[in-house]
């Protein structure tokens, strides 16, 4: 029953793991930039989200909502004004860029927000349920099925609907897109503006079940980078997928090694998943 | 036969940075015309449909339906019905055949599109078939077709085919230059580059012969069949 219990603590984390990476997958897939900001702003909507929460005591399920068209300007403009420069450069550049990036954005967030532990706290946070036999933790709940809505949303925008297929067109073939009339700064820009709104529902959710800092990117950039290589650039469910496995493997580490052990796991986990089929990741990468 | 002049090309250079390839371009394309570009590789006609899409620079005269190309960025002069089907099909390899189809048009707001796909669907068959299927799963006739299909799905006013066959089998050919002759008979005016002499003249009404960036022959296709130094060059049956 305890090992129950921790599969589906793993599982409801996971989802939210695999959220977190969600935009990092996309913007890896479709630009080619690995964004070493990805958790910054990850970080940057969790605050958005906690300051909207605080000062008009909106639900933070709904300003999550809010937030996510905020994240979406910050994201577009990023790409737009500083991104589209390096965007078929070579990978150091955008690494050295992102990097940056993320210096900046955690050091303003320290000087804006302060580095005290902040906490999105609503009414019904301690709330739980029982379903067979087990607790199910209210919150982590609503956050796994966020992160389940926001992967079908994002599925069906790439498969379904014109500027989904552009953005899958431009990732494959950038010559062919051009030639078709796709104008590529500005679906790079909305592209990563997606990306950074996944990145931001997923800081509202984070600072739902831990303490936002502003130091909390580059663990969540790290952990996002882990689960896009397990779950692969092109699939959102599969980066879910990718998401819970990483949930569970800290979830049992927990248990059997103690908490201190969790980010061997998930590193672990990545060297495994190279050794053992690393065409198929690197085909994704 | 001869209309309107659509494509009006006169003195144009071009090349990639400092390297010119093209030396003073002249040709015209009329009105439901197939006029076909030959001539050996390096000859510089993909650098020629390249400046005529605006993706490289240009100077000179380079004029569609009597309007100036030379200021227009590549979606502007795409929006005018001037579409590339590039060398090398180009398709988008993980996207279905009926994706691709879509993103031919993808720039159209017109309501139209569905009858596109049926009249698409009518010249290429076997693409309504494989409409459901990965288009860079299928064979190189049929991402040929279906990068014609695509091109076709924009609503081309003019289409531009940088080496149809390449790469095809000859009996494939023969059904591409039937399907050019059907896609004429639409409407569509197309100005198709080969290195096939045989299959170009096959199907053309004129043809130009480029060498190194320059046009050194041009005129009906059964004149220039009779030519000798086309048919020592090109055609190899000289005598």
């Amino acid at each position: 029953m305890v090992l129950a219990q921790i599969l589906l603590n793993g599982i409801l984390l996971g989802g939210l793991y695999g959220l977190m990476a969600l935009g990092m997958a996309l913007v890896w897939g479709v630009l080619n930039i690995v964004n070493l900001a990805h958790g910054a702003l990850i970080m940057l909507g969790g605050y958005v989200v906690y300051y909207i929460f605080v000062f008009t005591g909106l639900d933070p399920f709904a300003a999550i909502a809010v937030a996510m068209v905020i994240m979406f300007g910050v994201g577009f403009l990023l790409q737009y004004g500083l991104l589209n420069l390096i965007v078929r450069s070579a990978l150091l550049n955008t690494l050295l860029i992102t990097f940056g990036l993320d210096v900046v954005i955690t050091y303003l967030a320290q000087f804006l927000f302060t580095a005290d532990f902040r906490t999105i706290n609503p009414s019904y946070a301690g709330a739980n349920f029982s379903a067979f036999g087990l607790t199910v933790p209210g919150i982590r709940f609503a956050a796994f099925v966020v992160a389940i809505a926001l992967a079908a949303a994002l599925w069906w925008l790439l498969n379904r609907r014109p500027l989904g297929l552009a953005i899958r067109a431009t990732s494959q073939n950038l010559v062919a897109a051009r030639l078709y009339g796709v104008d590529p700064r500005i679906l790079y820009a909305v592209t990563f503006g997606i990306g950074t709104a996944l990145a931001g529902a997923a800081g509202g959710l984070y600072g739902m079940i831990a303490n936002l800092t502003p130091y909390i990117g580059a663990s969540l950039t790290a952990k996002s980078f882990v689960i896009a290589i397990i779950g692969g650039l092109t699939n959102p469910f599969n980066v879910i997928l990718g998401g819970i496995v990483v949930g569970i493997a800290e979830s049992l580490a927990t248990l059997y090694f103690g908490a201190t052990y969790s980010d061997v796991v998930s590193f672990g986990l990545l060297v495994l998943v190279l050794v053992v089929r690393p065409t198929r990741t690197l085909r994704a990468a | 036969m001869s209309g309107d002049v659509v494509l009006e090309i006169a003195g144009l250079h071009a090349g990639y940075g400092a390297v010119p390839v093209l030396h003073g371009i002249d040709i015209c394309v009329r009105e439901g015309e197939i006029v076909c570009l030959v001539g050996s590789n390096g000859a510089g006609k993909t650098t020629l449909l390249r400046a005529i899409s605006r993706i490289i620079p240009a100077r000179g005269t380079l004029r569609f339906n009597n309007k100036g190309l030379l200021p227009l960025t590549p979606e502007a002069a795409f929006d005018k019905g001037l579409v590339q089907v590039p060398e090398g099909r180009q398709l988008f390899g993980g996207m279905t055949v009926e994706e691709n189809l879509f993103m031919g048009a993808y720039r159209r707001r017109d309501k139209a599109v569905a009858q596109s796909f049926e009249r698409v669907y009518a010249l290429f068959p076997i693409l309504k078939e494989r409409r459901r299927q990965l288009a860079g799963n299928m064979s190189g006739g049929e991402q040929q077709m279906c990068a014609m299909a695509r091109a076709l799905m924009a609503n081309p006013r003019l289409l531009l085919i940088d080496e149809m066959s390449l790469g095809l089998a000859p009996v494939i050919v023969d059904q591409l230059l039937v399907i050019l002759r059907e896609i004429r008979a639409l409407g569509v005016t197309v100005l198709l580059v080969e290195q096939d002499v045989f299959a170009a003249f096959d199907v053309a009404d004129r043809a130009y012969v480029m060498e190194t960036g320059r046009i050194v022959r041009e005129g009906l296709v059964a004149e220039l069949a009779d030519d000798h130094a086309v048919r020592e060059a090109y055609l190899g049956t000289e005598g």
